[in-house]
């Protein structure tokens, strides 16, 4: 296995951290490297996909409150005269 | 304050607009008519046979229509200079309650819509933030919701709107306030996506302040029109005059001064005409939202060719039909802080005329059959026609003369034009001095409003706004020879679009430019038309007689700069140049106000240099945003979807045609399959470099 793919694991691994708007802190660092070592446990094949599919037990994302997109709708009508 | 409970305070002034504005249509008329009869006295006198036969005939009556529509003008802004001076229109609505009732009226629940489609994301919500922030500076803001109404059609368009909304309203703070609404299907244009919001939510609100996509509008302007909506409560619809900013190129900087110049004096005279039964602008206006929806649906016309289908320019219409149903509609040029924005190019001022030339023309249609509209609005409508119909007549108008011309001059002289009603013969007559006291005369109604304006700004003490007087003398006259270079450019362009319009078919005559700047071979070809029928017009006119030659050129040679004209005037470094120098300066350049800050160099709300679509799959806030406004209910075959998510996933979005992105935009699953799959690629397929690219911006966050 080379380093390379370790290297571009953990860095998807914090970029998708930062993107999810976690603050990564030095022991985030590191439980992300703790994460990447143990798949690597399982082998080197598909590290990247077996390390993403692991993120969400290892770092619980923040589930930021969605705003409403609309209120409730209140049906209302538009008339129309009998001529234009 | 109740609509029932709210008795009109000012009824005797409700009551005496009526009668004032009769006189005043009265008296517009007369001057109208007899200003028109003089001209075209001269215009008889000056004609070789007098009027003797068809062909003299026709130039006579073209010349009366043309010199009706500038005296209408010419008077027009008399009549606004005239009340500017004596300090404002008295039967102006904006002067019925002093500003202790003002302050003292209550306001009612008001939507701000913002109708968009296919608009810079970013500069578009600007807008709306510095609206916004401005009707918090105010202390009004918890009377106020916000809608985004898209009829964007581009995947990439509305799924930066939808991003953009999430990130203002978390900068804003106005979760639950600010909504977004993208309509699957954009029927019926603007008026539709209106019509679609009262549908849903018009029942909740009052009024709604309708913006164009570039408006901005200050906080207590808005609420200065709520209160006197409030106070009035036969007004139906309020509009206010805006003025142009954030102009960069030298084209938008021209307009931008025009409009800040002359604009008060012509909208002055024109509210002063219209009263309580002006026109709708379509924006920058407050709408009461009962009778708006109770009255003015826009039914499908159904003549034939153009006069058949949907309503394109609808905001007369509506206004029309606002006064159809007894309520007034006013427009208030003192109404400050509202503000819109130049096209930046003569190419984009073209493309956004031939829309409006084609939705004015359709108003022939209402003119004529459309029941129980109200005199004052029937004239809103001709006003709108002959603005692009004059151009047409002007260009017969050109041919009739060239074709006089040419018959002088080939033709042998024809002693008995009408041997039917006289037997004495007629000696054509020459008078070049009449001619030219014509053309001088025609030049006094254009041009002298434009002096008078600037008067107005200079004994009004707003001259060092503008950049002192000889600044302002000096833009003024840069202005008027750059306008005298265009009008030969936009008539001959109206005239296409007017026929364009009439006769129901698109005539194309080169490529258009939709870049900030025009270019020199899209100006070249694009103009080249009207440059060969100038030259040759010209070329005609020398080879006739030289005296025609010279009477030609103030048409013929704009036309033949016409791509020169188009291209340096497109150029924001001559706009800067200009600016620079203090000339064509406008207040809101010199006193910059934050409304005006915050839309000059819009900030980026998702700044990212992935595409949306690109965004919406691979950054996990924005992709669960789009999954969670995503539809649930598959309209398309879930085994189209997955071929088409899986030759994304594997080649990125280009591949994809605009019908199969926004399925997968719209789609919940296809949208969670693509971000789950393009963050395990590899670092050298599509989605690992967004992914590289996106890391790089991620960190320096």
């Amino acid at each position: 296995m080379p380093d390379q793919a370790v290297e571009e694991t953990l860095a998807r691994v914090l970029t998708y951290l930062r993107l999810a708007g976690i603050t990564v802190t030095p022991e985030m660092a590191r439980r992300a490297l703790r994460m990447v070592d143990s798949a690597l446990e399982d082998g080197d094949q598909h590290l990247l996909s077996r390390v993403m599919d692991r993120l969400p037990d290892n770092f619980p994302l923040p589930e930021e409150t969605l705003p409403p997109l609309a209120p409730p709708v209140h049906h209302a009508s538009v008339h129309y005269e009998d001529s234009i | 304050m109740s609509e029932a409970g709210s008795a009109d305070s000012s009824t005797d002034l409700a009551g005496r607009w009526k009668l004032v504005a009769v006189v005043r249509r009265t008296v517009l008329t007369l001057l109208v008519l007899g200003q028109t009869l003089a001209g075209v006295y001269g215009m008889l006198s000056v004609l070789p046979y007098h009027g003797g036969d068809l062909l003299e005939k026709s130039i006579v009556l073209l010349f009366a229509l043309l010199f009706a529509w500038i005296s209408v003008g010419f008077w027009t802004a008399m009549l606004g200079f005239y009340l500017r001076r004596r300090g404002g229109d008295p039967q102006s609505l904006t002067r019925r309650h002093d500003a202790a009732t003002l302050a003292a009226t209550p306001l009612a629940r008001t939507a701000l819509v913002l109708p968009i489609y296919n608009e810079p994301v970013d500069r578009t919500l600007a807008g709306l933030r510095a609206t916004v922030e401005s009707l918090r500076d105010s202390g009004q803001l918890d009377h106020f919701d916000f809608y985004i109404l898209s009829d964007s059609r581009d995947a990439d368009v509305w799924l930066a709107e939808r991003a953009g909304w999430y990130a203002l309203c978390r900068e804003l703070g106005l979760e639950g306030r600010l909504f977004y609404r993208h309509r699957p299907v954009n029927l019926n244009f603007k008026s539709g996506n209106v019509a679609d919001f009262l549908r849903r939510w018009g029942a909740d609100y009052r009024y709604m302040v309708v913006l164009d996509a570039d408006s901005v509008m200050g906080g207590d302007t808005l609420v200065r029109m709520v209160r006197h909506m409030e106070l009035a409560p036969k007004v139906g619809i309020l509009q206010s005059s805006p003025s142009l900013i954030n102009a960069h190129s030298a084209f938008a900087r021209f307009q931008q001064f025009a409009n800040r110049i002359y604009g008060p004096l012509f909208s002055t005279g024109l509210a002063a005409l219209q009263l309580g039964e002006a026109a709708y602008w379509g924006h920058n206006a407050i709408i009461r939202t009962a009778p708006f929806m109770a009255h003015c649906g826009l039914r499908h016309l159904s003549g034939f060719g153009l006069f058949k289908g949907a309503i394109m320019s609808h905001d007369f219409v509506e206004a029309a039909y606002m006064g159809r149903a007894g309520y007034q509609v006013w427009m208030e040029p003192e109404l400050h802080e509202s503000y819109e924005e130049s096209p930046p190019t003569l190419v984009d001022e073209l493309t956004r005329d031939r829309r409006w030339a084609k939705g004015n023309m359709q108003h022939t249609w209402l003119l004529l059959f459309g029941r129980r509209i109200r005199f004052a609005h029937r004239m809103a409508f001709i006003n709108g026609i002959l603005s692009y119909l004059a151009s047409p007549v002007w260009f017969v108008f050109l041919v009739l003369t060239s074709i006089e011309a040419t018959r002088l001059t080939l033709w042998p002289i024809d002693y008995f034009p009408n041997p039917q009603n006289s037997m004495f013969p007629v000696w054509p007559e020459w008078h070049p001095h009449w001619a030219v006291a014509m053309i001088l005369s025609t030049f006094f109604l254009l041009f002298f409003p434009k002096f008078l304006a600037v008067a107005d700004v200079i004994m009004s003490g707003r001259r060092r706004r503008f950049g002192g007087f000889w600044k302002l003398l000096l833009s003024m006259l840069l202005e008027l020879f750059v306008s005298m270079l265009l009008a030969p450019i936009r008539m001959l362009a109206h005239s296409r679009y007017v026929m364009e319009a009439l006769f129901n078919v698109s005539l194309h005559w080169g490529g258009q430019n939709r870049t900030d700047e025009t270019g020199w071979a899209q100006a070249l070809i694009s103009q080249a038309p009207g440059t060969l029928l100038a030259g040759g017009w010209a070329a005609l006119a020398l080879w006739l007689d030289p005296m025609f030659f010279y009477w030609s050129l103030p048409v013929a040679l704009p036309l033949i700069l016409a791509a020169p004209t188009s291209v340096l005037l497109s150029r924001v470094a001559i706009g800067e140049w200009l600016r620079e120098r203090g000339l064509l300066l406008t207040p809101e350049e010199q006193r910059v106000s934050s409304l005006v800050v915050a839309v000059a160099e819009p900030a980026a709300l998702n700044p990212t240099p992935l595409t949306a679509f690109e965004t919406a799959v691979v950054d996990p806030r924005i992709n669960r945003l789009h999954r969670a406004q995503a539809r649930r209910r598959r309209s398309i075959d879930p085994d189209s979807l997955s071929q088409w998510a899986q030759r994304c996933l594997e080649r990125g979005p280009d591949v994809l045609n605009r019908f199969q992105l926004n399925a997968l935009a719209r789609d919940a699953d296809s949208l969670a399959w693509l971000h789950r799959h393009a963050w395990r690629a590899r670092p050298e397929d599509y989605w690992g470099r967004c992914i590289a690219q996106l890391g790089v911006v991620a960190r320096g966050a």
